[in-house]
């Protein structure tokens, strides 16, 4: 069965074989077309007859020339050609007779041999039973009365004994060609047919997964499968296209960013998951925001390929930003509970500077950079990261561009102010600046009454209402020193409150300590130093920073001291130089202090570092008519506020003012 | 029946090719046969005696070898061309017996030969019926030899001068003859195999 198997191919043709077999049946029969015009030639040399040899050729080339034409099966067609095949070896024999008949003999075996082609085991049986039964019809025509038959019979037998021997190895050369060469065929097409399965099935995954999905180079060439919803977001990119080229089809700015950072992959200077991170991954487009990530593809490096993940993560951010609102929203709440004046008073500072902002021309720059540095601050201060946020992406944005931002650029920072003084609002419920007592001055006040004090007297305890205690901004600034200590890893900071029973104006101190904040950041973040650092210097490791409040006569003096390093003269020399600012005098190098761009620092942070706040502070409290001086060596920094007194509240007892039941007065603020 | 007509025209093509299949393995046949067969070889108690009469006296008491060939046949025209080709034993003395329509090949008689033209029915009077044969006979007239010239047809050596010094020695077996029929009866016989060949 197994042989039985082995000769017999299956009974189905593939499209392949077929085409290859008429091919081949084609060609075989030109072949034995050849061999009418040459046995023609044979017979007129060895003068057997070459009219009758073109009579016997052509009679058998009648046998593939009518297969080839007419029968639909190429495998009958090719068995054809295997007996044709023989007859014509043996009218070679005939034909060729002579001293070389012996060699004629050779060409069954070539013929034999050549039927491999067919690439079917029956072609070569077909020609193997023809020689035989070729020799066994002759048995049936001698007649026995009349010839030898002891002569040459044994020939036959070695014929024979060569035909089988050649005819096993060239049936199984044959069903070898069918199975390895026609048959691959199949099996690649089963194979084809099974990888386009499966692309089949990954293309629907790709297409419905949200992800956009796709590799890339490490040379940056793009690959071209990739998820729908790169399309969808990126659209089709061009034929050539690099991944970075791609990318500059919706962003030009990105593409170069990413094509920067990917050289730095490349360069392998950086370990790869550092430089995979330097890779922008943020990119903004009509309202989406998509996050890129670069994963590398393979076990070890160096990495051919890379898997780029896009993710849409605007409703991520969304309801990111709506959890930030929320949260601020809720401080807010909290900080009119607390502080219902104060935070007013910020936020109408707040909404001046904004104010300000788009009043702002293309020349004032400076002006900008102060208004925006000082909004951040006191956003921090009050909790409202969002905003401070902003604001920080605004002044990366001047450092970048020298120059005002445009309108448009502050869209997102109004929008969000403006809701933010929304909440505000709808909870003070649109009322005007009240005027908050606590329940120890209401006492006071109501005993001065009873005791019939002089009108003067009583008009000053009465004017002094409107005043608020300095202590209540610098316990925010000392809250925001400590948050901003701990995340600076400068430990816990030690903040004395020195208020001395100040009392100040909030409507024109309002731009004062929108500034104040400025002072309190540079000293805990240049100024403090780390505890560590603070034992090598002999310091206690807990830094101190001391908000301290005096009044006199004429004046009101604010102090911030801090025990940290102090100022680093050398470097504001330096920048000062760079800026062309006079630097002979220590009176210069304060005065360049308190110049806008001048920083002592190695780099920008969200905390300070551009140069701005004490530039903002000096400007604020000059236009307050005051002025600043800074006193600083290795034991500490003191910058000085020194403002002209108001007309003179009346001096309160130095305590700590608690938190305690108030009383709110209604009424316009003048 | 015009179903049948059409499953006959269908298969018309495979019919007409079994039919060729049939027609050119007979025919292949009979052009084997007349390739594998070999023709009769002579009766030597006839062939003798009729050899022995045609002596010359410069023949008598010789070694004599005979040479039956057939105008007609291209075997014959082979040995024709071998005799006048090779040298000769000089101890035998050879006699060419030439039959059919053409001449004998004047280079036989150059080269030596006797040569004597006869008839087809006088060769099978004295038992030789096919060509070309080789007969050896001693000085007594004892066929020593009668057979064919090679081993095998168109065999590519003629043994003829092999076969004369074995004879020599005494009788020996003949090869197959290898050739063309030439009495009547061995022609009729040999007419009734397949063949397109005359």
């Amino acid at each position: 069965m197994k042989l039985l198997e082995f000769l017999v191919l299956p009974p189905e043709i593939s499209e392949f074989e077929r085409r290859y077999l008429q091919r081949v049946n084609r060609v075989a029969l030109a072949f034995f077309a050849l061999h009418v015009p040459v046995f023609v030639l044979v017979a007129w040399a060895n003068r057997t007859g070459p009219w009758l040899a073109l009579a016997l050729t052509s009679a058998v080339l009648a046998g593939p020339a009518i297969a080839v034409h007419k029968l639909a099966n190429p495998r009958t067609v090719s068995v054809v050609h295997g007996i044709a095949a023989m007859f014509f070896g043996g009218l070679l024999v005939h034909f060729g007779q002579g001293p070389l008949q012996i060699e004629m003999h050779f060409y069954f075996f070539c013929l034999l041999a050549m039927c491999a082609v067919f690439g079917n085991p029956m072609v070569i049986l077909a020609g193997a039973a023809t020689v035989a039964l070729h020799h066994l019809v002759v048995w049936l025509v001698l007649p026995k009365s009349v010839f030898n038959y002891s002569a040459a019979w044994w020939v036959v037998a070695v014929h024979a004994a060569f035909v089988v021997l050649e005819s096993i190895p060239a049936c199984y050369i044959a069903r070898s060609f069918f199975d390895n060469v026609i048959g691959l065929e199949k099996i690649v097409q089963a194979r084809t047919a099974a990888l386009d399965a499966r692309n089949r099935d990954m293309r629907l995954l790709l297409d419905n997964v949200r992800q956009g999905f796709l590799t890339i180079g490490a040379d940056g060439s793009l690959a071209k499968e990739r998820s729908a919803a790169v399309d969808r977001w990126l659209g089709a990119p061009a034929e050539g296209d690099s991944w970075f080229d791609y990318l500059g089809r919706v962003s030009q700015s990105f593409a170069d960013g990413s094509r920067a950072a990917w050289d730095q992959v490349r360069r392998d200077v950086l370990p790869l998951d550092v430089a995979l991170d330097l890779m922008p991954h943020t990119l903004k487009l009509a309202g989406a925001h998509l996050q890129l990530d670069y994963r590398p593809i393979g076990a070890s490096e160096p990495y051919e390929h890379y898997l780029v993940v896009i993710t849409d993560v605007t409703a991520e951010l969304a309801r990111e930003q709506a959890e930030i609102e929320r949260r601020e929203a809720m401080e807010v709440f909290e900080r009119i509970l607390n502080d219902r004046t104060g935070t007013e008073s910020f936020f109408d500072e707040g909404s001046r500077i904004v104010a300000g902002l788009t009043k702002a021309g293309e020349g004032d720059l400076p002006l900008v950079k102060r208004l925006v540095h000082t909004l951040k601050g006191n956003a921090t201060l009050f909790g409202l990261d969002s905003v401070a946020t902003l604001c920080h992406a605004l002044e990366d944005r001047m450092a970048e561009e020298d120059r005002t931002p445009p309108p448009e650029a502050y869209g997102a920072l109004l929008e969000r102010w403006a809701r933010l003084a929304g909440d505000v609002a709808r909870i003070v419920g649109g009322r005007g600046h009240g005027i908050e007592v606590d329940e120890a001055g209401y006492v006071t006040l109501e005993k001065a009454v009873r005791r019939r004090e002089a009108y003067g007297a009583l008009l000053e305890r009465v004017h002094s209402l409107r005043y608020e205690p300095v202590t209540k901004r610098f316990a925010q600034f000392a809250e925001q020193a400590r948050r901003i200590a701990l995340r600076l890893d400068k430990g816990d900071l030690s903040v004395i409150i020195e208020d001395n029973g100040v009392r100040i104006d909030p409507g024109t101190s309002a731009s004062l300590w929108a500034s104040f904040i400025h002072a309190v950041r540079n000293a805990v973040d240049h100024g403090i130093e780390s505890p560590s650092a603070r034992v090598l210097a002999k310091k206690a490791p807990r830094g101190t920073l001391v908000l301290r409040a005096n009044e006199d006569e004429d004046r009101i003096v604010l102090e911030v001291v801090d025990d940290g390093k102090g100022i680093d003269w050398g470097a504001v020399r330096e920048r000062a130089l760079e800026q062309g600012l006079p630097v002979a005098t220590k009176a210069d190098l304060e005065a360049a202090l308190f110049t806008d761009g001048i920083s002592t620092a190695a780099s920008v942070t969200d905390i300070s570092g551009r140069g701005i706040g004490m530039g903002a502070l000096a400007h604020d409290v000059r236009a307050l008519g005051g002025q600043v001086t800074v006193e600083s060596s290795s034991a500490g920094t003191t910058v000085r506020m020194t403002l002209p007194r108001e007309p003179a509240p009346r001096r309160e007892s130095v305590r700590p003012v608690a938190a305690g039941r108030g009383v709110s007065i209604e009424g316009a603020h003048n | 029946m015009s179903a049948l007509f059409v499953r006959v025209g269908r298969h018309a093509w495979s019919a007409a090719l079994g039919a060729w299949f049939l027609l050119i393995l007979g025919i292949g046949a009979g052009l084997l046969a007349r390739h594998l067969v070999a023709l009769p070889a002579a009766e030597a108690d006839r062939a003798g005696p009729a050899i022995a009469a045609m002596r010359t006296p410069a023949e008598q008491g010789r070694w004599l070898a005979v040479h039956v060939l057939y105008a007609e046949c291209r075997c014959s025209q082979r040995i024709a061309s071998h005799l006048v080709s090779t040298a000769r034993p000089e101890a035998w003395s050879e006699l060419v017996l030439w039959t059919g329509e053409a001449p004998p090949d004047p280079e036989l008689q150059r080269h030596g030969f006797r040569v004597e033209r006869t008839t087809r029915e006088a060769l099978a009077l004295g038992g030789i019926e096919s060509a070309p044969m080789l007969l050896a006979l001693d000085p007594e007239n004892h066929v020593r030899y009668a057979g064919g010239y090679t081993e095998r047809k168109q065999g590519p050596v003629v043994e003829d001068r092999m076969l004369l010094e074995r004879a020599r020695a005494g009788a020996i077996p003949g090869l197959p003859v290898f050739g063309c029929a030439v009495s009547e009866r061995l022609r009729v016989a040999m007419s009734s195999l397949p063949s397109v060949v005359p």
